[in-house]
């Protein structure tokens, strides 16, 4: 090789180049996500021990928040919201996007339209979908109550509603995402080879078979995205909530996103809101774990 | 924030600068006191105020004087503690700046003309100032001047909240007006500048208040052969029993599918009958809640028969805010009534034009009669750099022709003393101001005081939260008290008012 003719020290520096200038491609990558992300990551940890207003330096004052957190009834309410949310959210959405992109993916007439449809609520902004869910809510003229009254059921509060209040905002949440796991499904589903189903076909393999045997595993790891996704994005809703409700009526519809604004703005503790911006923290990391290690082992034919 | 040109002074700026300001002081000490912003006639409400009250470069022109007695139209006699002329000069800017002032609009459109009107006048005297009304959403502003002051990016003013500001004075970021604006905390009802001073120091001005009725359709009254107290008749206001049997009687007459309907969350209506039953938020020492009492418990039955005898919709009850979901069902004739606030007035005229003819009475009272506190203080940043300039401002923005013009366009209660003596002449149903000038009168000054308290916004969002409990999920009154008292005392515990530190 050409630089084995070079001296000694001179292929060092050249060795060296080659170990720094990838660096230096990623550095401003780097540096953005240290500057945005895990600066405020590590300075959201280190408030969370201390007692802060927002307006004042803070004070330390240990696990106190964690402490607090423990026998607060709105946190505890935002924890078990969150996770019914999640749960309520995520896997109905996937079951039924599944089922919806195979309709898609099939020689349906109209297809495009129905694709198109089916994504269009993606592109619409959380804000004008929640102000326009919210309109078709209200008691006791909304659309809903409306439709309600067709068929003679009596108006019911729904976002009044602590009871209703959750699950008209997973309602928004299911209408909004069906598109975008749809889209994902699709394109898995245009990755599983069709030689895999014909084969299994000439081996007689019914359609409840070819869709157990050869559909679902190959789509593990679109539904494995899929899923890591969905949970990841259902801890951080906010956005609905606190234009639907506002975590209420009371605190019945409170997540834990809306608890970490609660406490920063209304109740200025800056320390307990990063308290609970931590907990939701680890509990996204547990969660995805979680998910990796049962749901990662990828299926090879 | 947002100076366009930072001021570049050579040598020979500094020494004209320094003559100037010399012979501005000593044409001050010497001259006999300018004319006072209380001697300009009131425009009217929809022509932009003469801007000779405005403060000139010399301020000493235009602070507050005696002046001679008004007629009813003109502006007014300062009241005897009126401040005596400051004798600093403030020499302004002679730079091009652009200053931030932010805030919200309460009411309808001509509260936002009463700003742009204000500003436009402003910038006719001081045409190298220029201010710009930066229009946030209301239950978003302090949220975003928090995030704003810690991001060192504040705007130069902006409208407060009443119970934060001895708690942003504490932490620093408030400018001291106490020797800019000498003599000024003497010029407003001293309930409202209570909760602008802290360690005897003033931090803010009062620029609005604003107070609660009950609003009525005149054809549902007939319906039912009521006659509503008139604005004399404070002593007849109904009380809560008498409210209930004529809700009742609406609700029979079926007119409208609510007897009424209420400002959103309903929040400022739970102090506003605990005090009218003899209770109160917080012990006489401010130390601890009081609401699990047996007046407590009555005000909070009387609040929970609202949705238990489908008097008011519930969905008023909703925290997220959507702006006019409180006043629109009074507007729409879904309600026959509204215990809404005077500065409602104007978007309820806009909307409800000749569809019916409607009126005012007093809120329902209990033992005695009580009201709610409202209203916004304006600030000045710590950190600006034009503090002169701000204050100048202040000056001319609380002068009474802009504060005349202002109310007079928005609906609003005098805020100075001497404005308050004298009859505004509103713009909007002006025959329905009497009843507010009256309700704002039994505003209890414990409640006041409590206000003031820098654990009160967060003591608010409690007070809410269990009362929305109560009122949509079923909460017993008993209940609620009892929440409301454990976790506000914890918090009051965890977060101490200020002058406990």
């Amino acid at each position: 090789m050409a630089s084995s003719a070079l001296p000694l020290p001179r292929r060092r520096r050249r060795l060296q180049q080659r170990q720094v200038i990838p660096y230096l491609f990623v550095a401003p990558n780097i540096l953005l996500f240290l500057v945005f992300v895990l600066g405020p990551v590590v300075f959201s940890f280190a408030m969370s021990f201390t007692k802060w207003e927002a307006l004042s330096p803070g004070v330390f004052i240990g696990l106190k928040n964690y402490v607090d957190l423990l026998s607060d009834e709105v946190f505890l309410t935002a924890v078990r919201n969150t996770i019914f949310y999640s749960l309520g959210t995520v896997l109905p959405m996937l079951v039924f996007s599944l089922g919806v992109a195979m309709m898609l993916d099939s020689r349906l007439r109209g297809r495009t339209f129905f694709r198109v449809t089916t994504y269009l609520p993606v592109v619409i902004s959380w804000v004008a979908a929640s102000v326009i869910w919210r309109l078709i809510f209200i008691h006791p003229y909304g659309v809903m109550n409306n439709m309600l009254s067709w068929v003679g059921i009596p108006p019911q509060l729904w976002t009044n509603d602590p009871y209703l209040a959750l699950p008209s905002i997973m309602f928004l949440t299911f209408w909004k995402g069906l598109g975008f796991n749809t889209v994902i499904y699709l394109a898995g589903l245009q990755t599983i080879p069709a030689a895999l189903y014909e084969a299994a076909m000439i081996d007689g393999a019914s359609g409840g078979q070819l869709f157990r045997r050869i559909t679902l595993p190959l789509l593990q790891p679109t539904t494995l995205f899929a899923l890591v996704i969905g949970i990841i994005s259902s801890f951080e809703v906010f956005v609905p909530v606190y234009l639907m409700t506002g975590g209420g009526p009371g605190y019945a519809s409170m997540v834990l996103v809306m608890a970490v604004y609660r406490s920063a703005f209304q109740m200025y503790q800056m320390g307990y809101a990063s308290a609970i911006s931590v907990v939701l923290f680890f509990m996204i990391l547990i969660v995805s774990w979680l998910q990796f290690k049962f749901f990662g082992q990828e299926v090879q034919y | 924030m947002t100076g366009v040109s930072r001021p570049k002074f050579s040598r020979r700026s500094v020494l004209g600068i320094l003559a100037g300001g010399a012979a501005a002081a000593l044409v001050t000490a010497c001259g006999a006191p300018a004319a006072p912003p209380t001697a300009v006639p009131a425009p009217k409400p929809t022509e932009v105020p003469k801007p000779a009250a405005a403060p000139t470069t010399a301020p000493a022109a235009a602070t507050p004087t005696a002046a001679p007695a008004a007629k009813p139209t003109e502006a007014p006699k300062p009241a005897a503690a009126a401040p005596t002329p400051a004798a600093a000069a403030r020499p302004l800017t002679k730079e091009k700046i652009h200053l931030i002032f932010q805030g919200h609009v309460a009411g309808g459109e001509d509260e936002q003309k009463a700003y742009d009107l204000t500003l436009e006048a402003w910038h006719k005297e001081h045409p190298n100032i220029e201010i710009e009304y930066a229009v946030v959403a209301d239950p978003e502003r302090i949220q975003k001047v928090t995030a704003q002051v810690a991001a060192n990016t504040a705007p130069d003013m902006w409208r407060h909240n009443a119970n934060v500001i001895r708690l942003w004075a504490y932490n620093g970021h408030l400018l001291d007006l106490t020797d800019r604006l000498k003599g000024y905390d003497k010029l407003f009802l001293p309930a409202l500048m209570q909760y602008c001073i802290y360690k005897g120091k003033f931090w803010g001005l009062p620029h609005t208040t604003d107070t609660s009725a009950l609003f009525y359709r005149e054809d549902a009254m007939e319906a039912i052969g009521v006659k509503p107290p008139a604005a004399n008749e404070i002593s007849k206001s109904w009380t809560f029993q008498q409210f209930g049997e004529i809700c009742d009687k609406l609700l029979k007459a079926g007119k409208q599918q609510y007897a009424f309907t209420h400002n959103q969350g309903g929040g400022r209506w739970i102090p506003s009958f605990l005090y009218a039953t003899g209770g109160r938020l917080v012990t006489a020492d401010f130390k601890k809640m009081s609401v699990n009492t047996p007046e407590g418990i009555e005000a909070l039955k009387f609040m929970k028969s609202w949705t238990d005898k489908k008097w008011a919709p519930v969905s008023v009850w909703t925290m997220a805010s959507m702006r006019n979901a409180d006043t629109d069902p009074f507007c729409q004739g879904t309600t026959s009534m509204g215990l809404l606030g005077q500065w409602n007035i104007t978007y309820l005229s806009d909307q409800i034009k000749n569809n019916f003819k409607w009126g005012v009475t007093f809120e329902p009272r209990a033992k005695v009669q009580s009201t709610s506190l409202g209203g916004t203080p304006i600030v000045i940043w710590a950190k600006t750099k034009y503090p002169d300039e701000c204050a100048a401002f202040f000056e001319f923005f609380e002068s009474i022709p802009m504060l005349r013009m202002f109310d007079e366009m928005a609906n609003y209660l005098p805020v100075r003393l001497d404005l308050a003596e004298q009859k505004i002449n509103y713009k909007t149903r002006p025959d329905l101001m009497a009843v507010f000038q009256e309700q704002v009168k039994t505003l209890p000054m414990d409640y006041v005081a409590y206000v003031g308290r820098s654990y009160s916004g967060g003591i608010s969002t409690i007070v809410l939260e269990e009362t929305t409990k109560m009122m949509t999920a079923g909460q017993s009154p008993e209940d609620t008290a009892k929440n409301i008292d454990t976790r506000g005392d914890k918090f009051i515990q965890d977060n101490p008012d200020v002058e406990d530190r």
